[in-house]
Formats: structure tokens, C-alpha cells, sequence
């Protein structure tokens, strides 16, 4: 009888610190510095979501909660889809990796359903009005999940960044001389070739970021960041430089670099960031900052052979 | 003759351009360059239904040319703003 109950005793405790460390587990937060904005990710009931999940982000961890937090977003079981009858349709869009079906809320937030290549759903997304407060239940398989959270979290953090002069920018970006040189293109066209080729052949040169690096501008200073999101280029840097210039890539059957006039390269950058066209105040705060970029740095289009002379002959025009 | 909505007149490094937004626009991606005069023109209309003549007179206002020239050249503006998909022809029974 002693016996038993000692030994039940030894379970009950056993059981009591599992049920602890459930409980600890239930509410798990991360927290992370992104281009200088706080970010936290909350995993609240969201069995068997964790930490795992993100781990491009851990160049960007930090301890305590940020004190300047642009956005918190929860990862939770416990979110149901808001239905149509509900709901003001946008539109499915194309991301380029994957259909995402966008919903205004009765809120006046936004719901994501975001999709991949093969049209599976991999996250629910539901954020309020600013992207400061974001709620996401992530589906399917681990790669899924990943996909899923970190595309909700790309999304919220370019929505929620607009409404703090941040703006993410679809290019490839390579550091030269403490100064970020960003190349955007039309997917194919080579801006991660053209890059290959500044880290090849130009001395003091590394890569920052290659697929969505965050501009800032701070103070009326333009300013260029490495971020969790590379695409297929595992570069996930948290460091910082003054904006050299941003570029666009046009093959040519010569090399040539000619600065854009302003309205030109508002054109050039416009379908180049991530905005909303349809959500007035998002989309306002990404023209005024896309204008602010213009009128403190430069924007050139390099017509370019995928050679060393094409390297040599952006650097020495758009790095003086 | 009626402006369409969400085609907004920004000011780039001094220069003026229409970039369009709004959910009906979402597949608009031109952006249009106007200079000094049209832009003075397409903000003074706000959102009045309008015709050359309108226009013209707007033009008189504000610069020294004669109404005829004014409409002559205001004609040719209408064309080119209806070409680059920025104004519509209000339906006469729009309001029924």
C-alpha cells in the first residue's frame, strides 16, 4: 500500500510539473528588433507551433519585450475564419509564391487566407486596422506552417512599417563600402546575378540581403536594412547601412548606367514595394515615403550584360 | 465629363503626377506626368462634372489667353486625359 501510494505520489508530482511546464508552454513569446521597429510573436495555444517556426528571425532576438513595438503578432488555434456574407472581398492575388485571397473586416482589418504554389492554406491571417495587433492560425505540414507565418509576418510587418516611414522593398542589396546598394528587376531579369558579380569582382563588398531588404528614412536620411525575408538566398542579417542608391536592371546588349528623372523613378519603385492599393492610408504612406526615398538619394537603371564590365562600370557611376 | 475617383495628384521633387489607388484600380498601374497647367487644371475641377468648355474657362482665369485658343487647347487635354484612362463620360441616365 506504502508502495503505491509512494509511487503515486512520485506521478502526481511527475504530472504536477508537466502540467507546469504545459502551462509556461501555452503562452510563449519571442521577441525581435527588425530594422529597428520592436516586433513580438506570440504563440498562445498553438500546439505544435513554436519557436522552431521562425528561426531566420534569430539574427533579430532579443530578450525583453522592445519598448518602440510596431507590431505583436499572436499564433493561435483559436481563430476561425470570418465568412463572406461578413466580410468586403478584395481580391485573390498572385505573390508570386502562392495565391493570397485578401478580405476587409467588418473592423475595417483585413483578412489573409494565405496560400502556396500548390494552393494549400497555410495561415489565417487577421490583423486590425494599422497591422499592430495581428492574429494567425498556421496549417498543415512544418514547411507549410513556416511558410505560412513567416509570409503573415512579412505582410503585417511591410503594413504596419508604412505607418512608420518603413517600406519593404523587393531587391537584391549588397553592401559596399558601409553603404547599401540596392538592385531591383523584373523576376529573372538578374538583379541576384548582377550582385554575384559586385561580391566577385569589387573589393569591400557583401551581401545584405536578397530578396526584401527595409528602407527607412530617418531624420530625412535614407537608410537600408538586412531582414528576416531573403527568398531562396538564405541571408538573414541584422545590420544596417545609409542608403547608397537603388537601381534598376535592364539587360541590354551593352553596358550603360543613366539616373532616373524623379517621376521615372517613382514609377521604377512604386511596383517594386510591398503596398495596398486599395487601402487609402497604407498605400498613401507608401507613396510619401517612396517620395522621400527620391528626393534624398539617387535611382539609376543599368542596362547590363551579366559580365564583370557591367559590375565595374555601375560601381564606378553609382558609388562616387 | 468626370474625373475618375482614386486618381489622386501628387507632387514628385516638384513635378506632378496622377498615381491611381482604390480597389477599382488595383489593375491601373500607369502612372500619368501632367505639367504645370494640366495639373492646376485637374485640381481647380475637384469632383464638378466638366466639359472643354469648362475647362477652358478655368484656363482664362488664370492665365492671359483668349477663350478660343483656351477651348482649342483644352479639346486636345480632354483627348489625351481619355486616352490615358483617367476621366469618364458620365452616362446620361447615371442617375436613375
Amino acid at each position: 500500500m506504502f508502495k503505491v501510494l509512494a509511487k503515486l505520489g512520485v506521478n502526481l508530482a511527475t504530472l504536477a510539473q508537466h502540467a507546469l511546464i504545459r502551462r509556461r508552454r501555452a503562452t510563449m513569446s519571442h521577441n525581435f528588433i527588425i530594422a529597428e521597429h520592436g516586433v513580438s510573436i506570440i504563440f498562445e495555444n498553438a500546439t505544435p507551433n513554436d519557436g522552431t517556426l521562425i528561426q531566420s528571425m534569430d539574427p533579430f532576438r532579443v530578450n525583453d519585450e522592445p519598448k518602440n513595438l510596431l507590431l505583436k503578432l499572436f499564433v493561435t488555434n483559436d481563430l476561425q475564419p470570418i465568412s463572406p456574407e461578413d466580410t468586403e472581398l478584395i481580391r485573390d492575388i498572385d505573390t508570386g509564391n502562392g495565391m493570397t485571397l485578401v478580405d476587409v473586416l467588418p473592423s475595417g482589418g483585413y483578412q489573409f487566407h494565405i496560400r502556396n504554389v500548390q494552393g494549400n492554406l497555410c495561415c489565417l491571417l487577421h490583423t486590425n486596422k494599422d497591422f499592430s495587433i495581428c492574429r494567425c492560425k498556421l496549417e498543415g505540414d512544418f514547411t507549410m506552417r513556416n511558410f505560412g507565418l513567416n509570409n503573415a509576418l512579412m505582410l503585417s510587418y511591410a503594413f504596419a512599417g508604412s505607418f512608420q516611414q518603413t517600406l519593404l522593398i523587393h531587391a537584391s542589396l549588397v553592401r559596399h563600402q558601409n553603404k547599401g546598394y540596392a538592385f531591383t528587376a523584373k523576376s529573372g531579369t538578374g538583379k541576384s546575378t548582377h550582385v554575384s558579380l559586385w561580391l566577385r569582382y569589387i573589393p569591400d563588398c557583401d551581401l545584405m540581403n536578397d530578396d526584401n531588404p527595409i528602407v527607412r528614412v530617418i531624420d530625412g536620411k535614407p537608410y537600408i536594412y538586412g531582414s528576416p525575408w531573403s527568398g531562396k538566398t538564405p541571408c538573414y542579417r541584422n545590420i544596417k547601412a545609409e542608403l547608397g542608391s537603388i537601381s534598376r536592371i535592364d539587360r541590354a546588349k551593352e553596358n550603360s548606367v543613366e539616373q532616373m528623372r524623379p517621376i521615372e523613378a517613382f514609377a521604377s519603385l512604386l511596383p517594386s514595394c510591398s503596398t495596398m492599393k486599395w487601402d487609402k492610408a497604407v498605400f498613401n504612406n507608401t507613396v510619401e515615403i517612396i517620395t522621400k526615398i527620391i528626393e534624398t538619394s539617387k535611382v539609376y537603371t543599368i542596362h547590363c550584360l551579366p559580365n564583370k564590365d557591367a559590375a565595374l562600370l555601375c560601381q564606378q557611376t553609382i558609388a562616387k | 465629363m468626370k474625373k475618375k475617383v482614386g486618381f489622386n495628384l501628387r507632387s514628385i521633387c516638384g513635378e506632378h503626377i496622377i498615381v491611381a489607388e482604390g480597389k477599382e484600380n488595383i489593375d491601373f498601374s500607369k502612372i500619368i506626368s501632367m505639367n504645370e497647367t494640366s495639373a492646376y487644371l485637374w485640381e481647380a475641377l475637384e469632383d464638378k462634372e466638366f466639359t472643354a468648355d469648362t475647362l477652358a474657362n478655368l484656363l482664362t482665369e488664370q492665365y492671359e489667353v483668349e477663350f478660343e485658343t483656351a477651348l482649342k487647347d483644352c479639346s486636345e487635354l480632354l483627348v489625351n486625359w481619355q486616352e490615358a484612362g483617367i476621366i469618364e463620360l458620365k452616362l446620361p441616365n447615371d442617375n436613375c
